[in-house]
């Protein structure tokens, strides 16, 4: 496989960039999708709150949130594979690039997404960024990606 | 492709994959789980129409509380049938409405009275399979009022004339701007005794006591739950909790999920509700209509 050579190190990009870009992305997506189920929640369990506070279990509630977390997966990956960016990342001007191709590959970018329905499990994989340096998490170590700021070259 | 674009078009598909399992979940109305649903019955009832507004306090309209009941009695998930009723009762029609549609259910339903369940709101609690109620609900109070507010006093003192034109002599018995006269009252007393009469034998019926015990409880007072109990009015003293606990033994399912139907009340429906109060439908109402409506309250 042909590695590809950045021409400069990393530009970093900064850690707060990368943390309210997926603020606004999550908010978004999460915006989106709860749109259609809004009705859901209101008429099986008068409100949304008792979702999280009824302390029942059900079923349904289990099959809406798998559906959900795909949802936000699908977002991410595909985004990031066709474009490179999120519109978080478009907005801080930030963007996920591969270090093995030109082109980021489907698989590259599932892996590196996989956690970002989960934010605490996403907070644990970034720890990997303050413990080991290179601005990376973990998951990006293994999907051989990055995210850098604009204007870096690939060669 | 532009960037944004491509983002519109993944936001829009993920739309669109949420809206259809949305619709498919809510248009099957299963929700995937077995339960037992609550309704509330809050307010008092009539029969359609105007049921929010803030200045009248809430009201439950009979074609839309009946709908809904049919509802639930069609969805195979619901096994059974909570009412949580907090209302002083309402309309003869209306109470004898839902009455009909309780009875009419396929499947087990208690009727829960939380804070007041009286007049034509018993009328309702009792076409159900079981009555709970708190010790200090208050429940009975089973009788017919038409009380209204006649003017034509106060009319003449400030000099203003009831002009009568009516064709058919009782055309305008009942209207506030004359006085009854004695056969009118009479007329006006029969209709009334008639309406509690049908009361008292749905009540009887509906319990499975004897007619002539219920008339002897039917003048109109109302009764604590617990002295209730006593009268064979309610079935058990407890809370909503007591009555899931004991649907569900009955029901032999015991990981039933308990799901709380909850009336919505749109803001649009409030200021249409106040409006259309305002201009005078709640002041012809409360004239003229016959209510069966206990007026008695206890602040605590």
């Amino acid at each position: 496989m042909k590695r590809v050579k950045i021409e400069s190190k990393f530009q970093a990009t900064p850690l707060w960039k990368r943390f309210f870009s997926y603020v606004v992305d999550i908010f978004l997506i999460n915006l989106i999708v709860s749109i259609p189920f809004a009705g859901y929640f209101e008429s099986r369990f008068g409100g949304v709150r008792d979702v999280f506070f009824g302390g029942k279990s059900n079923g349904g509630l289990l099959i809406v949130s798998f559906l959900i977390l795909f949802l936000i997966l699908f977002y991410f990956v595909i985004m990031e594979y066709k474009t490179g960016q999120t519109i978080g990342s478009m907005i801080f001007g930030i963007y996920a690039i591969s270090l093995i191709g030109k082109n980021m590959a489907f698989g590259q970018a599932f892996i590196r997404n996989i956690l970002m329905p989960f934010p605490i499990v996403l907070l644990i994989d970034s720890l990997y960024m303050i413990f080991k340096g290179g601005n990376r998490r973990l998951f990006e170590v293994f999907s051989a990606t990055a995210v850098v700021e604009k204007g870096v070259v690939l060669k | 492709m532009n960037k944004w674009l491509t983002a519109l078009i993944v936001i829009l598909v993920i739309y669109f994959i949420a809206s259809f399992f949305a619709f498919f979940i809510g248009s099957r109305d299963d929700g995937f789980v077995d339960r037992i649903a609550v309704l509330s019955l809050e307010g008092v009832i009539v029969t359609s129409g105007d049921s929010a507004s803030f200045l009248r306090g809430s009201a439950v309209s009979s074609k839309d509380f009946v709908k809904e009941l049919k509802a639930l009695d069609a969805d195979a998930k619901v096994k059974g049938i909570i009412i949580e009723i907090d209302s002083p009762g309402g309309t003869a029609v209306a109470s004898n409405e839902i009455a009909d549609a309780i009875r009419n259910l396929n499947k087990t339903n208690y009727a829960v009275i939380r804070e007041v369940g009286a007049s034509g709101a018993y009328w309702v609690a009792s076409a159900s399979d079981k009555i709970f109620a708190s010790s200090l609900s208050i429940t009975g109070s089973i009788g017919v009022i038409a009380s209204y507010l006649q003017f034509s006093e106060l009319f003449e003192k400030y000099g203003v004339e009831y002009e009568r034109l009516v064709a058919g002599d009782k055309k305008d018995i009942g209207s506030p701007f004359r006085e009854l006269n004695k056969n009118e009252r009479n007329i006006l007393q029969k209709k009334l005794d008639l309406m509690h009469e049908i009361f008292i034998q749905e009540v009887a019926e509906n319990r499975g006591l004897n007619v002539s015990y219920v008339k002897g409880l039917s003048d109109g007072e109302f009764y604590l739950g617990k002295e209730a109990l006593d009268l064979g009015l309610v079935d058990v003293l407890g809370s909503r909790e007591d009555a899931v606990e004991m649907m569900k033994e009955e029901l032999g399912m015991d990981d039933l999920a308990v799901v709380e139907k909850k009336r919505k009340i749109s803001l649009t429906d409030v200021l249409l509700g106040n409006m259309a109060y305002n201009f005078g439908i709640g002041f012809a109402k409360g004239l003229s209509e016959f209510e069966l409506e206990n007026k008695f309250e206890i602040v605590a």
